[in-house]
């Protein structure tokens, strides 16, 4: 029978009470009558009447859709009507948490905070935490189980389930297949799984692995460890192709630590400073103050030329192209002179030589130890993936799964494309998959198990250093889902709540004066489980093991494949959000390409078809055939400045056909969809990836940035404009006030001058010294690219997806973006197109205090607050696009379509929009409010207590979530607030100042931390 | 003579004299040693409504067509949003604005012909006069569409009208779009009462003239019971007169009011203050440019070639020469200011522009200077002047040419302003060439309907001159039809 579970979103109390008997009201008109001919004539009607006008005023000029409401009859005790709570949870990805405080109201959550005080989190989370609220309310959420297309329930599952596995006894033939797990409850779900079916056997599989990491570990230690890193203490880091800002366990916290050594008070500026060598720009890269970009084949020579250098017994490598002698010396030089505040990372897709090396650089260094520590593993059963997969594969492939139970993952998609894992599935006769969303593996299943996302499960996670924490839900399972957890426990037989699941996994590891129930209202409240970080292991490498290490193998051109940097490995392809956030540095949303330098563009004969009829334009890519691995793949490029020559990077999470209605190959919404690059990966290489063949095929496609890089960074005049204010910590220390002056000639004078001169009349700052006056600062040098801000925006904001096609008309809707600019490295303006210095710069309303859209708009629908705000009247609005025209930093977007369309059309979407921000309709201008409604929020509570608004009691959305903490808001009347004392710094400066508009949102100008030694 | 020195007794009695600055004019009106010979009333029968001729069939079928193409688009658009445009994030503004301030421009020489040369008795307007104010009028209703439909709410779009409402809110008067309601608004209703009352003898002859009840009431009612008496003149040479003295501002206002749309942002290449007058001038140009270009084949299909004589053209052209130099200083100014300002986003600008080989838009640039700058240079030349297939083209370029300039203007400023980030690239989209020829069609089809139902030559004026003619004739003038004879 079809059950598809309503949501946590009723009408009435009625409907929980006796949900049958009202479903018998809803229906009938006239109810509390025994039969049709209890009504009376005068009734009857009455209600023709009614019925009559109605139809003629429904029909008549309104387009507001009908509606049945009906209140509580008895409110909730503890449900405060547009009051919100709060409550901690986790999310996770790759087996590592992140604490997470969620804001729910009246019942569902709507906005992903960090949690303080959780070690990974710090508060903040990245992009693709804060789309887990979207992941929720995808839907293309499985809704029901099904069994081969067909309704199925959960009983019927479980009676099949183990009726197939009571044939042996034993669990013979019964194969697991899970992520990476992290949570012990899980884990030990799994392991009463296994204890009571003794030959079923786990596998754990996901494309984005620690495979590398793991046998590095291995080759150092002898055992598998978690490395950690300590970036808020080390002075010098050397990066090897790694991502650690966007990417992998405790990337949030790294990225905080980072940016906590390169902010740069005045008077006592203290940088670290940050090398990166890497084939790919990475956003570590373009934090960096030298980079190399050196192919990915050649970081092991880099990494052995490096241990040479510090005297590690066995390396001796020969340098690659991209990065010379003397300057590895410098790095190396500088490693040496911070000893034991350095640290050498390297990527998770390098060779495990690379990582055993890089462990035994670190050693060598005393990093050890101090910034770099090793852990005990913080997953339950670290594994190599790929061997696992494998190993499941075949036994597949021989008759011996005769059930196979996937949790989570979409290994038809994603295994290794050598494993051919679709036909070993076939070859299953009883496989299930629980699953958040249907996909190509859930396709190809007998049963297509719904699971519970874990804003509506109980569970558990442990973060990057392995301190854990609750998964609390925030709403009941919208559908007929069960978490892994409870699944477990039903095809154990037993009955246990996922709560008391959870609640007995740390009866059991808790230790606590208190009792375990106290204990456990502290757990939930604060969502960390203290003292359950991994223990440090003190460890030295196996002596002489870096002569051991063979040399990676490159040919002329060799293929990285990588994760997306939004979407992940493909597991948020439906997510719109992600979709379309603009992937840092390419600024590419929608699609994924076959990325390489402007070198390896011209050897090929491929670029993009920038000329029509012999003029200018900016026209399509040309498509590439890629055969590597056996396979053939078909793809747009993309030229991506400052990666390493002879390299082709590609990403995969795209090319989907199974992923839903956002996610699926040119569908007919967003129109992107990408080519999936998964057939490119086998067991024996499934990241780097030589003897790559390449052929153009004459066709093109087109690419959706948000930001044209090509002809336009080639303009001459592009440069010199007012825009990023950077210099190196050496000039700033000789002169504080070099960031002070404009780059270009202004008109803008102050003081007095200003009265005299300017039309622009009026004291700077604020007008009122009564009324909040409300500033931002954005630090530049605090930035990192991650685009966290921008999600967390367009959340918190009901901002909504256009699809690639409006994205190629440049009508994204995002209030925050982050500009990219290539650094102009002469006089002629060029930027250096092999390895541009690059910088960052998130802009949003600048709420200007004279502001250039409030004069021109002929309806005053923007106009300005006495509290320094520039509002937006949605009502007001007719949609001339005036204010848009005349706003110099281009920050105003416009609904040129009913963009929240599917909002209206899909009733689960309607659940993710924030309540206290209006939904915009067509034709209407928008734009950053600073999270207004957060200030009135805070402004009602202030008042309510008669006093002011404190300092950091407003946070807007983008500040919240920014994990370097580079933005700061607050009131800056008060000289003591942190934003008056970051206006007040040397490095502050207005974007544009030439234009006159005095922005209430300042920068903190660049200072970059180069080696000396390097800079002559 | 300018209005001041204007004789007080001919205020006075309306008594109407052919005196004018250049005392020759008179002649370039009519031939009078051709027209005396022929009969006034058969003269006068071509002026009268014309019949439907085959190429009227042919111009108004395309009207038509084009007419539905247009409701086609604006039902689209209106349904659907300013997205079925090719307008985006940096372009807020693109061929609504262009089409906008284009088809504002050609209403232009419709004013100036009725209003400034009726004050400065300019009487070789008279032949063209009253088409050209039905052009004013159906130009200015396909400006005022874009307006109103560019907006991202059409429905609310009355909000830009001061009016009292429950919201106790008032337009912002600051913003030059609320200027534009003023200026525009005023303007339709100026020019097309200017238009109405010049008709209103002539609605009298045609009532007159009626053969069946409908045109008699129908064209009586329009003539508001003109009965040609000498007071009725009298009242009627004054409204003349008044409503002129308000055209004739208007003439420099709307287009110096629409070009603050531009001269009062901020955006690169608008923010400069020799807007106005190059605006004005640039309307005239492409005003005057519409008129030749439609007069040509008209006087040749209805043949008119005794009303409209090659004077007149090469007057025209004139206008034409003087004011699109006017514009070319205008460029030439732009260009210069733009690297005066020293400001890297206007230097920026000129770059954008002007640079054939680097940026996308250089062609638009490169199209403007050619149409509107080399192509009517050759009106200097009077043979080209006196050669009407030259005259044509050189209109039809003029027009072109205008058009590119907002072009340049508009879009091209806005997609590339302040910070690099944001620049984009504008491509219009069928729905927006579908509204754009669908103004034409609109104009074209209105024109026709206009020739057929009314008089598109000033009947009156023309007996006017003939009377004054045939009278200086009797008393042996050789120049006649001026006021020297008097």
């Amino acid at each position: 029978m079809a059950k598809d579970k309503t949501p946590l979103y009723v009408k009435g109390q009625e409907v929980l009470q006796d949900p049958e008997a009202f479903s018998g009201l809803k229906q009938d008109e006239f109810p509390h009558r025994s039969s049709l001919l209890d009504i009376n004539r005068r009734d009857l009607l009455k209600f023709m009447g009614g019925s009559l006008a109605m139809a003629g005023l429904a029909s008549g000029c309104r387009f507001l859709p009908q509606q049945k409401i009906v209140p509580f009859v008895q409110a909730p005790e503890d449900r405060l009507p547009g009051e919100e709570s709060r409550y901690a949870t986790a999310a996770s990805l790759g087996g590592y948490g992140t604490g997470l405080i969620v804001r729910s109201y009246e019942g569902r959550p709507i906005k992903i905070d960090g949690n303080p005080g959780h070690p990974s989190s710090n508060g903040s989370t990245d992009a693709r935490t804060q789309a887990e609220l979207a992941v929720m309310y995808d839907p293309d959420r499985l809704k029901n189980p099904q069994v081969v297309g067909d309704y199925g329930t959960w009983d019927e599952f479980f009676k099949n389930a183990r009726a197939a596995m009571s044939k042996s006894h034993d669990g013979a033939g019964v194969a697991i297949l899970t992520q990476n797990v992290g949570s012990p409850s899980l884990a030990g779900q799994i392991s009463a799984f296994l204890k009571a079916n003794p030959a079923a056997k786990w596998f754990q599989y996901e494309p984005v692995n620690r495979d590398n990491l793991n046998e590095g570990s291995m080759l150092a230690f002898g055992q598998y460890v978690d490395t950690v890193y300590r970036f808020d203490l080390a002075e010098v880091v050397l990066s090897l192709d790694c991502d650690f800002i966007l990417d992998g366990p405790g990337n949030v916290r790294y990225q905080g630590d980072l940016a906590s050594r390169r902010s740069v008070d005045d008077s006592a500026p203290n940088l670290s400073r940050i090398y990166a060598v890497e084939g790919v720009p990475t956003l570590v890269g373009a934090m960096a103050d030298h980079r190399w970009p050196v192919r990915s084949s050649k970081i092991l020579d880099v990494a052995k030329a490096l241990a040479a250098k510090l005297g590690i017994t066995g390396a001796a490598g020969s340098l690659p192209h991209g990065i010379d002698d003397k300057a590895l010396t410098s790095v190396a030089n500088d490693l040496m002179s911070s000893k034991g505040k350095g640290i050498v990372i390297a990527g998770a897709h390098q060779p495990a030589a690379v990582h055993a090396l890089v462990h035994a650089i670190n050693a060598a260094l005393d990093n050890s130890g101090a910034t770099v520590l090793h852990l005990e593993p913080v997953l339950a059963k670290p594994t190599s993936n790929v061997s696992d997969i494998q190993a499941l594969t075949t036994a597949m492939r021989s008759g011996q799964v005769s059930l196979l139970l996937m949790v989570g993952g979409n290994p038809v998609l994603d295994a290794p494309a050598d494993l051919r894992f679709a036909d070993a599935l076939a070859q299953v006769p009883f496989s299930a998959h629980l699953s958040l969303a249907q996909n190509e593996t859930t396709q190809k299943c007998l049963w297509q198990l719904p699971e519970s996302h874990f804003l509506e499960s109980w569970g558990d996670a442990r973060g990057h250093d392995g301190t854990a924490c609750v998964v609390q839900p925030l709403i009941e399972p919208m559908y007929d889902s069960k978490s892994a957890i409870e699944m477990f426990e039903s095809l154990l037989n037993k009955g246990r709540t996922g709560l008391e699941i959870v609640k007995d996994t740390w009866k059991k590891n808790l230790t606590s004066s208190q009792t375990f129930d106290d204990a456990w209202q502290v757990i939930l409240s604060t969502g960390v489980i203290p003292a359950t970080a991994a223990k440090v292991l003190q460890l030295s490498p196996t002596p002489n093991m870096a002569a051991g290490l063979s040399a990676q193998e490159s040919g002329d051109m060799e293929l990285l494949v990588l994760h997306d940097p939004t979407v992940y490995d493909g597991r948020f392809s439906n997510i719109g959000w992600l979709q379309e956030l603009p992937k840092p540095l390419t600024n590419i949303t929608w699609d994924n390409t076959f990325q390489m330098s402007p070198a390896t563009a011209k050897k090929l004969g491929v670029g993009q078809q920038d000329r029509m009829l012999g003029i200018p334009y900016y026209g399509n890519w040309d498509v590439i055939r890629v055969t590597a691995n056996g396979a053939t793949v078909e793809g747009p490029v993309y030229i991506h400045f400052g990666m390493a020559d002879d390299l082709i990077v590609v990403h995969t999470g795209y090319g989907r056909q199974q992923a839903g209605m956002v996610g699926n190959v040119g569908d007919m919404i967003h129109q992107g969809g990408g080519f999936d690059a998964y057939p490119l990966r086998t067991v024996a290489s499934p990241w780097l990836i030589n003897g790559v063949q390449v052929a153009k095929t004459g066709r093109n496609y087109k690419i959706a940035n948000t930001q044209f890089h090509n002809l336009l960074d080639h303009d001459e005049t592009d440069s010199g404009r007012d825009v990023i204010r950077e210099t190196t910590l050496a000039t700033f220390l000789k002169n504080r006030d070099v960031l002070e002056h404009p780059t270009e000639p202004t008109m803008e004078v102050k003081g007095e001058e200003r009265e005299k001169t300017s039309i622009w009349k009026g004291p700077d700052g604020f007008n009122s010294p009564d009324e909040y006056q409300w500033a931002m600062t954005i630090d530049l040098n605090l930035c990192t690219g991650c685009n966290a801000c921008v999600l967390a925006c367009q959340s918190e904001n009901n901002i909504p997806t256009v699809g690639k096609e409006q994205v190629l008309r440049h009508r994204e809707m995002h209030w925050i973006r982050i500009d990219r600019y290539y650094r102009a490295e002469s006089s002629d303006r060029a930027f250096d197109e092999n390895n541009p210095v690059i910088t960052f710069q998130p802009v949003t309303c600048m709420q200007c205090e004279k502001a250039p859209c409030e004069p021109v708009c002929p309806v005053a629908a923007t106009t300005h607050s006495h509290e320094g705000l520039n509002q937006m009247v949605y009502n007001r609005c007719v949609g001339t696009r005036y204010c848009s025209n005349n706003c110099p930093y281009k920050v105003r977007r416009f609904n040129f379509l009913l963009y929240t369309k599917r909002v209206e059309d899909v009733p689960v979407l309607k659940l993710l929009q924030n309540p206290d921000v209006t939904v915009r309709g067509r034709g209407v201008m928008e734009k950053c409010t600073y999270c207004v409604q957060r200030i009135n929020r805070a402004r009602i509570e202030a008042k309510k207590a008669g006093r002011e608004i404190k300092d950091g009691e407003v946070v807007t959305a983008c500040q919240q979530v920014c994990p370097s903490k580079a933005i700061i808001f607050g009131d800056m009347r008060r000289p003591a607030n942190a934003v008056s004392k970051s206006r007040a710094s040397k490095r502050n400066y207005v974007l544009l100042e030439n234009v006159n508009t005095r922005p209430r949102t300042t920068y903190l100008g660049k200072v970059r931390n180069p080696n000396p030694e390097l800079e002559a | 003579m300018s209005l001041i020195d204007m004789n007080k007794h001919e205020m006075i009695t309306g008594e109407w004299d052919n005196r004018s600055i250049d005392g020759r004019i008179g002649d370039i009106v009519l031939d009078p040693n051709r027209h005396l010979e022929a009969k006034l009333p058969g003269l006068l029968g071509k002026l009268l409504p014309q019949n439907m001729r085959s190429p009227w069939f042919v111009m108004a079928g395309i009207g038509f067509v084009f007419v539905n193409i247009l409701l086609l688009c604006v039902t689209i658009l209106v349904l659907t949003g300013i997205g079925v445009w090719g307008n985006n994030q940096p372009v807020g503004w693109g061929f609504d604005i262009i089409n906008f301030v284009w088809w504002i421009g050609i209403g232009h020489a419709g004013t100036l012909i009725s209003a400034i040369l009726l004050l400065l008795r300019n009487q070789w307007r008279n032949s063209i006069n009253r088409f050209a104010e039905a052009m004013t009028i159906f130009a200015v209703m396909c400006a005022g569409m874009y307006p109103l439909l560019h907006t991202g709410r059409p429905w609310v779009a009355y909000w830009l009208f001061p009016y009292p409402n429950v919201m106790a809110l008032w337009p912002q008067f600051r913003s030059p779009l609320i200027w534009d309601v003023f200026a525009v608004s005023t303007y339709f209703t100026v020019s097309l009462l200017f238009w109405y009352v010049g008709m209103i003898p002539d609605f009298a002859t045609l009532r007159d003239r009626a053969t069946s009840a409908i045109p008699r009431h129908v064209f009586g009612m329009l003539a508001l019971g003109w009965t040609g008496s000498a007071k009725a003149w009298h009242r009627y040479m004054h409204a003349s007169i008044m409503l002129a003295g308000l055209s004739a501002p208007l003439v420099l206002s709307v287009h110096s009011i629409v070009s603050f749309d531009f001269a009062m942002a901020i955006v690169p290449g608008w923010n400069t203050t020799i807007f106005p007058p190059y605006f004005v001038a640039g309307a005239v140009f492409a005003g005057f440019a519409m008129v030749i270009m439609f007069s040509i084949p008209i006087r040749k299909w209805y043949r008119l070639e005794d009303f409209i004589t090659m004077k007149h053209f090469d007057w025209m052209a004139k206008v034409m020469l003087a004011t699109g130099l006017i514009v070319a200083y205008g460029y030439m100014m732009e260009t210069f200011y733009g690297w005066y300002s020293g400001q890297s986003a206007e230097m920026a600008l000129l770059y954008n522009r002007g640079n054939l080989a680097n940026t996308p838009y250089s062609w638009a640039f490169y199209s403007l200077i050619l149409f509107n700058v080399v192509i009517p240079n050759f009106l200097w030349i009077p043979k080209v002047r006196q050669n009407l297939t030259a005259l044509f083209w050189i209109s039809l370029s003029v027009n072109i040419g205008m058009w590119f300039e907002r072009y340049v203007i508009i879009p091209i400023s806005l997609s590339r302003d302040y910070l690099p980030s944001s620049f984009g690239y504008y491509t219009p989209t069928i729905v927006d060439f579908g509204m754009f020829f669908g103004t034409i069609g609109f104009f074209v089809f209105m024109m026709f309907l206009f020739i057929r139902f009314l008089p598109m030559i000033n009947m009156f004026e023309i007996k006017e001159l003939w009377h004054h003619m045939s009278h200086h004739k009797e008393h042996g003038h050789d120049v006649v039809a001026t006021g020297e004879a008097h």
